[in-house]
């Protein structure tokens, strides 16, 4: 298993995620329905918001697993947050980043994940919205599109956030 | 300037109430190069923007009922050419009837797929007149 690295912004992307105010918030529905759009959209049994923070990501909406926050080394969202497209994992198993994770090797048992980065208007990228299953998965440029556009609905519910308590 | 496709892509106006839908929709289509996607939340709305601009394509919802059946069979007496799909949570047989005789394209039937409303616009747009495509 490789650990998500850290990025070389990480003081000032951590800054902008705890100035959001939003890391251990109750569930909010404007990131439920999109988090259960994306569910239903792609038949996954696993979709998440997920923020990362300095030691874990953890989740203000998810559905089809238990565990609200993960330690940042068995993160995939973390290693999502470095890439400049959506990170799509077709087999956990078959990658090294991935293939003897916790979360792979045990309960949730993921083996697809696809993570489209939550890149605030000024480039700093705070988390993902992510899909996972429990099989291997191919996704095509439509869903990458599709996945990307809800990805959009999350961040402008974060800016509006951010514009509300600024 | 940044040069852009959105001039040269078919236009399309899309009639549909459920923001995430509407968004989705016309952020994947534009995203893909398929269509520049004109978004109505209303009938009102998009009877208004089929006045002011000149639209290729339209997909709308049945959600409002006999305005949205009445829109179309207004539209089609000016621009019987115009490629129409329609999308609704449920159709009779009379209204299906309407909707073969205003030879719509596409009836699709909620719930749906983000993916299907878009291949939709993607068969709306592969008929029309290449002029109208940019090619």
């Amino acid at each position: 298993m490789i650990a998500a690295p850290v990025p070389a912004n990480e003081d000032v992307r951590l800054q902008a995620l705890r100035e959001l105010l939003i890391l251990d918030t109750p569930p909010e529905e404007r990131f439920d329905r999109i988090t259960r759009f994306a569910m239903s959209e792609f038949e996954m049994p696993m979709a998440s918001v997920t923020l990362v923070d300095r030691d874990r990501q953890w989740a203000k909406s998810s559905f089809g697993f238990e565990a609200a926050e993960t330690p940042r080394d068995l993160s995939f969202c973390g290693h999502a947050i470095l890439e400049r497209q959506t990170l799509v994992v077709t087999d956990a198993l078959k990658d090294p980043r991935f293939r003897e994770n916790p979360q792979v090797i045990g309960p949730p048992w993921v083996r697809f994940y696809a993570g489209a980065v939550l890149r605030m208007p000024y480039g700093l990228a705070l988390g993902a919205l992510c899909l996972m299953d429990r099989r291997p998965r191919q996704i095509d440029r439509v869903d990458l599109a599709i996945l990307c556009s809800l990805r959009d609905l999350v961040v402008e519910e974060l800016v509006r956030r951010e514009e509300a308590i600024s | 300037m940044a040069l852009t496709t959105q001039g040269l892509l078919p236009q399309l106006l899309l009639i549909e109430p459920d923001r995430m839908v509407r968004s989705t929709v016309a952020s994947v289509c534009q995203g893909l190069d398929l269509a520049q996607v004109h978004q109505a939340a209303s009938l009102a709305i998009g009877q208004q923007m089929l006045q002011s601009q000149h639209m290729d394509a339209l997909l709308l919802s049945l959600a409002e009922g006999e305005g949205a059946l009445a829109l179309i069979e207004r539209l089609l007496e000016t621009r019987p050419d115009m490629p129409v799909s329609v999308m609704t949570a449920s159709v009779d047989a009379d209204t299906v009837q309407r909707l073969k005789t205003l030879r719509i394209r596409r009836l699709l039937l909620q719930p749906f797929k983000i993916r299907d409303a878009v291949m939709t616009v993607e068969g709306l747009c592969a008929v029309l007149p290449l002029a109208a495509t940019g090619a």
